[in-house]
């Protein structure tokens, strides 16, 4: 039955996460990494992570409505961002569905508190869009896997200690059916990392080259070769919970907007102020989607939220830029951060410049790009919501 | 927020459904396209759906009515809105009903409502004027023993009760009945949904009700969402019509919907409802539940229920090619649909201006 307003159950959720965060939130820079892993931990002692995964992994067994609510509340009070996001959305969900049960019981709650962040090992320089062209290859050689190999793109590698990656097993088989799925600790010899410098000046993501590391069958996740299977599932878990997170990122990003806007000394002019409105129907319409098709989320239509929400952020963030009218390619604060040897790019971004339209403007460009590109997207729709014959 | 239809509304939706399919088919909806045989085509259909109490759906149980909610209403609209049926459902059943609901007399409301609930009169209103555009403020004041003229008035021609939502000055508004009107068609591009000029001379005019212009933007606030729905159903049946045609429509070797360029139009029509349904649906259950939030969620939907319907319409003739372009096929009735629409009770940027006036950015 339709309604608007919370279930009582999901009032008190609200009101007791809504409680916790007034009490608790604090504000912490993006880039101060020991400081995100403290919040985390926060949280998680707190009972706010893991909610849908089960309570045996350390998890609370609740509903994506609850993950929902939290996330509202969270972004309500500016809560700092999850410094373990790709193995709080991407790897936990996917060990939980096929992992073993010991390696859901080593990995998941480290997972939670922070103690062990996870990359991504998917994309390589030749297989992006068209994954199923990965060329890593793991070489089996008795209890191991010997792996070698190029990942790109992969975010947080730069501190990350752990890499959920996907490598090929059999190069004889169909090449969806050669892949296989496991668990890699980046402390291994032979594993090395370099930041990739981004449009924005930081490297946020890493190139990860993997030169003959030994890799425990053990940490092998699903049966050798299923991991095409393996990964599918991370994918479309991927974006189910971005586009629930970031349709909530959207409606603060547009409150923002709204904020600047009414602060400026000059009125908008008239289409200006229909952008601005054309953008908060836009931004309501994808809230609307994602709590009316929740059920669905899990599926492909996933793909449909996460085409909207990038071109509406990529619209929203140039809304944000033409404001500033002249200033608009000014960059504010310290600008682009500086390149040094002795420390990691990312801890030269200066905060000004992380929060401004300059920056958002820029860093959207990556969001038709991540995590699926939009032509990839509009394909999968089409063959695979709409049911069009593949060619 | 949760937009699942309940078992009732799941029912309502599949019965509207089968009840379409069989009494509203494709051959049906195109003799409307012929003015000789218009008119028997429409009363057709009138009194199987008022036997299914659809008119009467906004009414109360006192008054003859279904007693349902404007959500409710929507889930049949989506429905009614795929079969392109005529305009007399949403002027009676939608408009007139609300109108009297919201402004007329408790006198007016018995004396009327349970005849428009029972399909025993068809009704329609007339609101906008040469001037208004879709603006309340910018009505022509009637005063009192004047006449008064309504363009853009649905379905006038065939209504038994013609309703008349007057300014009467500052911010005072009248529901009236029109007797003795005179009738001009104004040849709307579509056949399916007839629009009219109604004018009554001086002492025709009678008043049922008296309100404010809140009153009046909320009466058409509320046919907005469930015109909004109604856009809704037009499009995903539009998207339906296209897939179906590109999947065996083959060049080149291979199926047309096979190709990219095709499939990612297909795709954003698809984003494109999929958005217009969850504004249309939210903006019916505020208009249920939080009545003083009516303007702007009915404002969100009609703007984007507008750029998608027209977007579908427009895909669906250029994905069907050349016979998309044929009065033969049906695309044009859509897309006809969909412009009238677009222009009905505010276009995008009449809607995008209520929008940023009410976040205060004008």
């Amino acid at each position: 039955m339709a309604r608007l307003q919370d279930s009582p159950g999901e009032a008190t959720f609200r009101a007791r996460a809504r409680a916790w965060l007034e009490q608790h939130a604090v504000s912490v820079d993006k880039h101060d990494i020991d400081g995100l892993k403290a919040w985390q931990r926060k949280l998680y002692e707190a009972g706010w992570l893991g909610l849908t995964w089960p309570a045996e992994y350390g998890g609370q067994g609740l509903g994506f409505r609850e993950q929902a609510i939290y996330n509202e509340e969270a972004a309500r009070a500016k809560a700092p961002p999850s410094i373990n996001n790709i193995g709080l959305m991407i790897a936990g969900p996917a060990l939980i569905a096929i992992g073993s049960e010991d390696q859901k019981r080593r990995y998941l709650k480290p997972m939670l508190t922070a103690e062990e962040i996870w990359c991504q090992g998917f994309s390589e320089p030749n297989a992006g869009s068209d994954l199923a062209a990965l060329q890593t290859r793991a070489v089996s050689d008795g209890d191991d896997y010997v792996v070698t190999g190029q990942k790109i793109w992969t975010s947080n590698s730069l501190i990350a200690d752990y890499i959920w990656l996907l490598a090929r097993t059999d190069p004889d088989a169909p090449r969806h059916k050669g892949i296989t799925a496991m668990i890699v600790d980046m402390k291994s010899p032979g594993v090395t990392v370099k930041p990739l410098r981004q449009i924005t000046g930081e490297a946020e993501f890493g190139e990860v080259f993997l030169d003959d590391v030994r890799v425990p069958k053990a940490n092998r996740v699903g049966a050798e070769n299923d991991g095409w299977i393996a990964g599918m599932k991370t994918f479309t878990r991927e974006r189910a919970n971005i586009s629930i997170a970031l349709s909530v990122r959207l409606q603060q990003q547009f409150d923002r907007l709204l904020e600047a806007v009414r602060n400026r000394d000059v009125p908008l002019d008239p289409q200006q102020a229909r952008d601005v409105a054309q953008a908060y129907v836009d931004s309501q319409c994808l809230d609307q989607t994602c709590e009316r098709l929740a059920e669905r989320l899990f599926g492909f239509e996933s793909s449909v939220i996460k085409v909207a929400w990038a071109e509406m952020n990529q619209q929203l963030q140039e809304i944000g830029l033409s404001t500033l009218g002249p200033n608009a390619p000014l960059l504010p604060g310290t600008g682009f951060p500086l390149e040094s040897e002795a420390s990691p790019i990312r801890e030269h971004s200066g905060e000004e410049f992380g929060t401004s339209w300059q920056f958002g403007y820029l860093r959207a460009r990556a969001n038709t790009i991540e995590g699926g590109t939009s032509e990839i997207l509009r394909s999968v729709i089409a063959e695979r919501v709409l049911g069009l014959p593949r060619k | 927020m949760d937009f699942s239809l309940s078992e009732e509304q799941v029912l309502l939706r599949d019965s509207a459904r089968e009840f379409l399919d069989t009494e509203w088919p494709v051959p049906e909806l195109r003799r409307m396209l012929d003015p000789a045989d218009a008119d028997s085509a429409a009363a057709g259909l009138w009194p199987k759906m008022a036997e299914l109490g659809w008119l009467g759906i906004l009414v109360t149980e006192d008054d003859g009515g279904l007693d349902l909610g404007m959500f409710d209403l929507a889930v049949l609209m989506e429905e009614t809105g795929r079969s392109l049926i005529p305009g007399d459902l949403h002027a009676g059943g939608v408009l007139a009903a609300t109108a009297i609901g919201t402004i007329g007399t408790a006198e007016a409301r018995q004396r009327y409502l349970s005849d428009i609930a029972e399909g025993l009169k068809k009704a329609t209103v007339g609101i906008y004027d040469q001037g208004s555009g879709w603006t309340p403020m910018l009505l022509e004041r009637r005063s009192e023993h004047a006449g008064a003229t309504k363009r853009y008035v649905p379905e006038a021609a065939g209504a038994d009760l013609i309703l008349f939502l007057s300014r009467t000055g500052g911010n005072a508004v009248e529901l009236a009945v029109a007797h003795e009107p005179a009738i001009t068609d104004l040849q709307s591009m579509d056949a399916t949904r007839r629009l009219y000029e109604v004018s009554c001379k001086p002492g025709m005019i009678e008043t049922i009700g008296t309100g404010t212009l809140g009153d009046l933007q909320a009466t058409v606030d509320r046919a907005t969402i469930a015109l909004s729905a109604e856009m809704v159903g037009t499009a995903a049946q539009v998207l339906d019509v296209t897939i179906e045609y590109v999947k065996n429509r083959k060049q080149f070797g291979r199926p047309v919907g096979s190709f990219q360029a095709v499939q990612h139009r297909a795709a954003d029509v698809l984003i494109g409802i999929e958005k217009g349904r969850s504004a249309a649906y939210y903006a019916a259950a505020v208009a249920d539940e939080q009545p003083e939030s009516l303007g702007r969620a009915a404002s969100m939907a009609k703007a984007a229920a507008n750029s998608m319907l027209v977007q579908a319409a427009q895909a669906g003739i250029q994905l069907h090619g050349g016979l998309g372009f044929t009065w033969e096929q049906d695309l044009h009735l859509y897309l006809k649909r969909a412009k009238a629409c677009e222009f009905t009770y505010g276009d995008t940027r009449w809607h995008l201006d209520r929008i940023a006036h009410g976040l205060g950015l004008s």
